[in-house]
């Protein structure tokens, strides 16, 4: 690969790339609602990919202390649902894949699970409440 | 055969069914709820009804409106496709009295079928071997003591259920109470009924299932069997037929149990039994029956060369089993297919996603078959099953399907949701699968999302980078005003998602 890659918007989200004659199809899947996270498909094989968010950049030099920095992670809805059940307290130590919350969406219940090791320092549900996707539903903060 | 079939469904089981009444010449009466207003089944049908609200159980599941529109559209039939009220016996009834057909089972088969414990039963009778376990729904007090005698690990299973809801694996005691009640609500909030029974657990077993169509006075003809032992919380994603490597004793045991029991239930119509086997102890076990049309019908329909729909459509209009079925081949040689596109996020917990459907390109070509609904701009919400489309190949061998399947998935693009593609993909590239080494603890013992090696190259890796540059270059230019002036109100939304993504 010596020569400069060249990129041709097919549409919106459709690019062609080749390098000199190898040419390659790739579509661009951004995360909906996010700017900075995507995923391009290239001829069907999948490539991550993430920009540097500029305004998130401001929100860290205003002293605004975003998740992993703390320690903290916040567990939000993966889709649109109800609360079945909460099954830890405030201050409780949880392990990783340790059951935080039972959410029932699309009629099937679904265990939601701590990503890492942690305590758990603010409840943001309660049972029987609707959630929308992407709603923050739990904080742990993992002390490091 | 009929002039006029109301299709009780939507998505791409209403399209296929709808292809299949044109094919025969016959009027499609779609119906639909608020919600898909503009979608493709409504505008590929001759007749469209407004049903209700977007919540199913306000249209898709309202059995008294539907059959109003049947009558007011003057259908002859309803088909009502898989989900929804094809299992209903009650709705089945109301059409029979309403002098409409119902393309299905009799309300009697239909009661019987449903009730799994009395199916059960009826397995028993003719001999056919069931999974030990309880034969009445158990209650908390007598649930310890039968969960004893049948042995850990157990599963506990919903009554009315199918399709995995209300169903809890339990692997000791103590977990035994606690399961109990999830399974008894979770079963009651989908099928309104909490009760529920005790299996004994299979390990690692293959789920097979016979094809088969009745006549409804006691003849039974199989169209051999599919494989669909790759599931995640006992839903299939991928089904073939034949079943790979499966001992020609075991199948033809298979394919005399279901004829059997269909025979003895006076099974009208299409149908499918399922069975789990066992490789380790070569036994095969009744699961369950489903009256109805199966999701993954299309790899039966590749190797026998019946349009099932069709067959369905003709049968229920008084044509005679074997004409209804026509010339077909159950040995043709031919291997058969499908992965499952559902909208769901198989790097999460297999989630559904919602999202506005992008790009949408599905492949074609030789031995390539895609039935969809999908269309750019689609919709996804929340209201329905999030199956999207299904991906259908086919060869003169497994290994002929597999490449045609590996061949199409790199061409399919579906943008805007997250679907189960990136699944598949890993999937026609693993040992595992291609050696046909299956059980339905595939997707447990061998899916590592976090672990998955990027099918990319060096090359294709380098493209996704170009890529990247440039749409970073676009922005950087657009992005004129320093960020930190500006902060909307949707920023705190932002961070929030992004570190709920962590």
């Amino acid at each position: 690969m010596s020569a400069a890659p060249e990129v041709r918007s097919i549409r919106p989200g459709l690019y062609r790339v080749t390098v000199g004659n190898r040419s390659w199809e790739v579509a661009l899947d951004m995360e909906p609602g996010e700017e900075t996270i995507g995923v391009a498909f290239v001829d069907g094989a999948t490539v991550p990919v993430r920009w540097e968010d500029p305004r998130r950049r401001s929100l860290v030099a205003a002293g605004v202390s975003l998740g992993a920095r703390s320690g903290s992670v916040t567990i939000a809805a993966p889709m649109p649902g109800k609360i079945v059940s909460v099954a830890v307290e405030t201050g409780a130590m949880v392990e990783r894949g340790q059951t935080v919350i039972v959410l029932e969406a699309m009629k099937m219940e679904s265990a939601i699970a701590a990503p890492h090791a942690g305590t758990v320092t603010d409840i943001l549900v309660a049972v029987g409440q609707p959630v929308q996707q992407r709603q923050a539903m739990l904080r742990i903060d993992s002390g490091v | 055969m009929f002039c006029r079939v109301l299709i009780a469904n939507r998505g791409e089981i209403a399209v296929r069914i709808i292809r299949a009444c044109h094919d025969l010449g016959v009027e499609a009466v779609a119906v639909y709820s608020e919600a898909d207003r503009d979608a493709l089944h409504v505008r590929l049908a001759d007749y469209a009804y407004e049903i209700g609200p977007a919540p199913a159980a306000q249209s898709y599941l309202r059995a008294d409106t539907v059959l109003e529109a049947a009558q007011a559209a003057g259908a002859e039939a309803i088909h009502p496709g898989y989900g929804f009220l094809s299992e209903n016996a009650a709705f089945a009834r109301a059409c029979a009295a309403a002098g409409v057909a119902f393309i299905g089972p009799s309300p009697e088969a239909l009661a019987l079928m449903g009730d799994k414990l009395a199916a059960r039963s009826l397995a028993a009778q003719v001999g056919v071997m069931t999974a030990p376990g309880t034969l009445e729904p158990v209650r908390d007090a007598g649930a310890l003591a039968a969960a004893r005698e049948i042995g850990f690990p157990l599963l506990i299973k919903a009554a009315a259920g199918g399709g995995g809801k209300g169903m809890r694996a339990v692997h000791s005691d103590e977990e035994l109470i606690a399961a109990l009640i999830q399974a008894r609500s979770e079963a009651s909030s989908s099928f309104g009924d909490g009760s529920v029974y005790l299996e004994r657990l299979i390990e690692r077993p293959r789920h097979i299932e016979v094809q088969l169509f009745g006549d409804g006075r006691g003849r039974v003809v199989h169209l051999g069997e599919r494989e669909c032992s790759i599931q995640r919380r006992y839903q299939k994603v991928v089904e073939e037929s034949p079943a790979p490597g499966l001992p020609a004793g075991v199948r033809a045991r298979l394919w005399d149990s279901a004829v059997r029991l269909a025979a003895a239930a006076k099974y009208g119509g299409a149908g499918t039994i399922e069975f789990l086997y066992e490789p380790s102890s070569g036994e095969c076990y009744f699961l369950e029956m489903n009256a109805r049309l199966q999701v993954e019908h299309p790899v039966t329909e590749q190797v026998t060369g019946v349009d099932l729909v069709q067959a369905q459509l003709r049968l229920a209009a008084g044509e005679a089993l074997d004409d209804a079925l026509g010339e077909h081949a159950i040995h043709s040689g031919m291997h058969a297919i499908e992965v499952r596109v559902g909208a769901e996020d198989p790097d999460g917990q297999w989630f559904p996603s919602t999202g506005t459907v992008q790009l949408l390109r599905e492949p074609g070509g030789p031995g390539i078959r895609v039935d969809s609904a999908c269309e750019p701009g689609l919709e996804v919400g929340v209201h329905y099953d999030p199956l999207l489309a299904k991906l259908i190949t086919w060869g003169r061998s497994r290994e002929e399907a597999i490449s045609r399947l590996r061949r199409a998935l790199d061409e399919y693009i579906l943008t805007g949701v997250r679907t189960t593609l990136p699944f598949h993909r890993w999937l026609v590239r693993d040992e595992g699968f291609l050696r046909g080494d299956l059980s339905t603890a595939f997707i447990a013992e061998r899916w590592r999302p976090e672990e998955r090696a990027e099918p990319s190259s060096e090359e294709q890796r380098a493209a996704g980078a170009a890529l990247k540059d440039q749409v970073d270059e676009q922005r950087r230019r657009r992005q004129a005003t320093p960020a930190g002036n500006t902060i909307p109100t949707s920023v705190w939304r932002t961070a929030g998602r992004a570190e709920g993504q962590r």
